[in-house]
């Protein structure tokens, strides 16, 4: 593994062994899992500088760089072009969102690799060594651990960088996954976390909202205004409402609006209940069959449900009026028995400090939420209090990126 | 029911601003409101308004360059001026920082022995209280206790009133600008700008407003919590100058420190008044103290590449808290040890302080031009100039002291 400092200010020959200038950055352009660099910035003046294409470049050494080609032959106008990124300018020194370790750092240097004649950026050096080795302390720098990012898990997120991987970067950025991508929106400014959405689709969209702490997802949904629509769509109601409690009343109304329809009006009824209590927490649509279902007809219900949606299988037994009489857990209805067991209850304004107690006294997977009325509204699934419990855990609630736990998939 | 919907948001992205601002209003900034009004009485009030305008200018400049790139100083000099720059300048930052800390626990010792009580007691147990602050509660939490800990500024204003000043010649004093005779006005003048802009607010408000989250929509609020900021700094040097100026100054007595000015308003303006002196005191004393080592560790952080968040735990954090710790542990041994090793140690830091000013507002200045750092936040015209202007108070300033150090 090269580290690119080692190499900068190093002399550049051309092929009469006549010096031309030093070494300046180095450029790359991105796509693939790992970037390649494509052109040699030389400072030949106190002004000028120019960009080689790669191909000119006969031996790329520590102790010097030498060029295929004599001084008279270089084109010494080339500049590098807007879709390559500058090594040192873009990369060394900014910051990076680690996607694996969930931190923001920075670079200290970047690893490159030689590969068939190529060099490749194999990914950046983010350790204090690095720092201490360009300030000259090598003596020190040789006793800390080095620590790389391999390029595949990180997001640049200097100006350029971003703006370069959002265009030729997009299959890498995918890759990442919605627990990447939930650390990459909670880290970068919301504008730049809208981008990146935008770029990877709806779907994955989603999912990545739905994974990032819901303050960030509320950044980020008010951020991309109605242009979010089609990511709530597809978001679970209680992860759409969480994120949605955190943008502008205005905003917020203006993304229901463009959702539309049922949905909307879902999503309008579990935001009108308070915060921090069950009905902020549940989902709403519970399994539900009238009194005296037998096993199949319950199994039948099941079965209608997105298999992804393994928290929400308990169905509730309710009367004429929507009154829950018990609840049959799955493990029940596979054993082939449909007797509802009694299942205590929680009223939509029930604070969740007393919905996490009734949880942990109750050996149960899913309680059911009624309405002032006593009908059944809603269900409080145990993944909804270990989030709960999670957030509590943290001295505030804006440590970003942390849930990544809270992945349900699309209802 | 629109104007209590922006009151929340307002009370939203109140903090930096505030913060930063009476962080200036230090032991150090009171005593030189204190020998600023006893020794000029209200002649030189217009030296305060001045630099309160360049504090809001630079407080400006920091929060939206925090605003707009998530970054504080410290990691930001490292991205644009390269490892050594700001290798140069954050060394200089922790020995500056760490020598105003130890004059903010000095005060903190020297308030509490007014009361009567030991140094030996007062300034470990400040220490403890504030780092199991920083260590065990979040950001929001810290926030909070910081502001209500800023509250204790009010005392100074009921102190001024209490000396009844004499408002038409401070309005005068205010507005008119004069340069009264002596030898010494050159160095009132030029600490009280010294005192009023500081290299660890400038440091401390823009990594501030990127812990705090704040987004370009709020940047109109923040902007009046900067104004609202550096206008309470100044009201209140305004208040311990008048105060000085209706009593000391009218009675012909010098101070030295903001202390003995609390003591020598007993007779003059009443129990009271000198007690509500020494609270205010104790107040700007603990707040700095717990401010300074603060911005401190995010610069730290900042240049070596770390995240430094407040809702981070020590164990995610370890290079932000054990700056953290390591300064206050380190000021709290020199202030309880050291007893008269300190004034040169202060007068250093004061200098080295005032050094690194000019140059730190250079980059911060340029880094708002920058479209390629700042995005569509960058300085405009006006602003720019506003900013020049302030500069060239500094640095005459900076120039006015070196020259009368020399002499």
């Amino acid at each position: 593994m090269l580290a690119l400092t080692d190499y900068l200010g190093q002399d550049v020959f051309d092929s009469d062994d006549a010096r031309i200038g030093v070494v300046a950055d180095l450029a790359a352009r991105l796509g693939g899992l790992t970037p390649r660099v494509t052109r040699l910035v030389v400072r030949a003046g106190r002004r000028e500088q120019f960009a080689l294409p790669w191909e000119e470049v006969a031996e790329f050494e520590r102790s010097g760089v030498v060029l295929r080609r004599s001084a008279a032959e270089l084109d010494r106008h080339a500049q590098p072009l807007d879709d390559e990124l500058l090594l040192m300018r873009d990369l060394v020194d900014t910051q990076i969102v680690d996607v694996t370790g969930r931190r923001i750092v920075r670079a200290g240097d970047v690893d490159l690799q030689r590969q068939n004649g190529d060099l490749l950026v194999a990914g950046v050096d983010v350790s204090g060594g690095s720092l201490l080795r360009r300030l000259g302390l090598r003596r020190l720098a040789r006793r800390s651990p080095r620590r790389s990012l391999p390029w595949t898990d990180l997001y640049a997120a200097s100006p350029t960088a971003h703006t370069l991987q959002l265009h030729g970067d997009r299959e890498r950025i995918a890759r990442l996954g919605p627990a990447g991508l939930a650390q990459v929106i909670g880290r970068l400014p919301p504008a730049h976390g809208a981008e990146v959405l935008r770029s990877v689709g709806s779907e994955l969209a989603a999912e990545a909202v739905s994974g990032a702490h819901p303050e960030v997802g509320g950044r980020v949904v008010g951020e991309l205004g109605t242009e979010a629509a089609p990511i709530v769509e597809r978001m679970a109601s209680d992860d759409a409402a969480a994120a949605l409690r955190h943008v502008d009343v205005e905003d917020r109304e203006d993304v229901l609006e463009r959702v539309g329809g049922h949905r909307a009006e879902q999503l309008r009824r579990l935001l009108s209940y308070r915060p921090a209590t069950a009905g902020a927490l549940m989902s709403p649509n519970p399994l539900t069959a009238p009194a005296g279902s037998d096993a199949e007809v319950l199994r039948g219900l099941l079965a209608s449900r997105s298999p992804d949606l393994e928290a929400l299988a308990t169905v509730f037994v309710v009367d004429d009026a929507g009154r829950v009489l018990g609840a049959v857990p799955p493990t029940r209805l596979l054993a082939g028995s449909a007797d509802p067991s009694p299942v205590p209850v929680l009223s939509v304004n029930q604070p969740v400090e007393d919905v996490v107690d009734l949880f942990a006294l109750n050996d149960v997977l899913a309680m059911p939420v009624v309405d002032d009325a006593r009908q059944l509204v809603g269900t409080v699934t145990i993944d909804d209090v270990l989030d709960e419990l999670i957030a509590e855990r943290l001295p505030g609630t804006r440590r970003f990126g942390v849930l990544d736990a809270r992945r349900h998939a699309p209802s | 029911m629109r104007r209590a919907s922006g009151l929340v948001a307002l009370a939203a992205v109140v903090g930096p601003g505030v913060l930063a601002g009476l962080s200036d209003d230090d032991p150090a900034g009171i005593t030189t409101y204190s020998i600023l009004g006893a020794d000029y009485g209200y002649s030189l009030l217009w030296v305060l308004l001045l630099s309160t305008v360049a504090l809001v200018v630079f407080h400006e400049l920091g929060a939206r360059t925090g605003i707009a790139t998530g970054q504080g100083l410290a990691g930001l000099v490292r991205d644009r001026f390269g490892v050594r720059w700001a290798a140069l300048a954050v060394t200089a930052l922790v020995v500056a920082n760490l020598g105003t800390t130890c004059a903010e626990f000095a005060g903190i010792a020297a308030a509490s022995e007014l009361a009567g009580v030991d140094r030996l007691v007062s300034v470990p147990i400040a220490a403890v209280a504030l780092s199991l602050l920083v260590l065990r509660g979040g950001f929001k939490r810290i926030e909070h206790v910081l502001l209500a800990l800023a509250t204790v500024f009010a005392a100074y204003v009921v102190a001024g009133l209490l000396a009844q000043p004499d408002w038409g010649a401070a309005a005068e004093g205010l507005v008119v600008p004069r340069i009264p005779a002596g030898s010494d006005t050159l160095v009132a003048v030029t600490a009280t700008v010294g005192t009023t802009l500081a290299p660890w607010g400038l440091a401390f408000i823009q990594s501030y407003a990127v812990d705090k989250r704040l987004s370009i929509s709020q940047l109109r609020l923040e902007r009046v919590d900067v104004v609202t900021g550096a206008v309470m700094t100044g009201v209140i040097g305004f208040f311990v100058v008048v105060a000085c100026a209706a009593t000391l100054h009218a009675d012909g007595r010098s101070i030295e420190t903001a202390s003995d000015a609390a003591v020598a308003l007993e007779p003059l303006a009443g129990e009271f008044a000198s007690l509500l002196f020494g609270a205010g005191l104790l107040g700007a004393a603990l707040l700095a103290a717990s401010i300074l080592p603060l911005s401190t560790a995010y610069s730290v952080s900042e240049f070596l590449g770390y995240e430094a968040a407040l809702d981070d735990s020590p164990r995610e954090a370890p290079f932000f808290y054990g700056s953290y710790v390591l300064i206050v542990g380190i000021a709290v041994a020199v202030v309880l040890v050291a007893g008269g090793a300190l004034i040169p140690i202060l007068y250093l830091t004061q200098a080295l302080n005032a050094i690194l000013l000019p140059p730190l507002l250079v980059m911060m200045w340029r880094i708002g031009r920058d479209p390629a750092v700042m995005g569509g936040l960058t300085t405009g015209r006006a602003l720019s100039l506003a900013e020049l202007a302030s500069l060239a108070v500094v640095v005459a300033s900076v120039l006015g002291l070196a020259a009368t150090a020399v002499a």
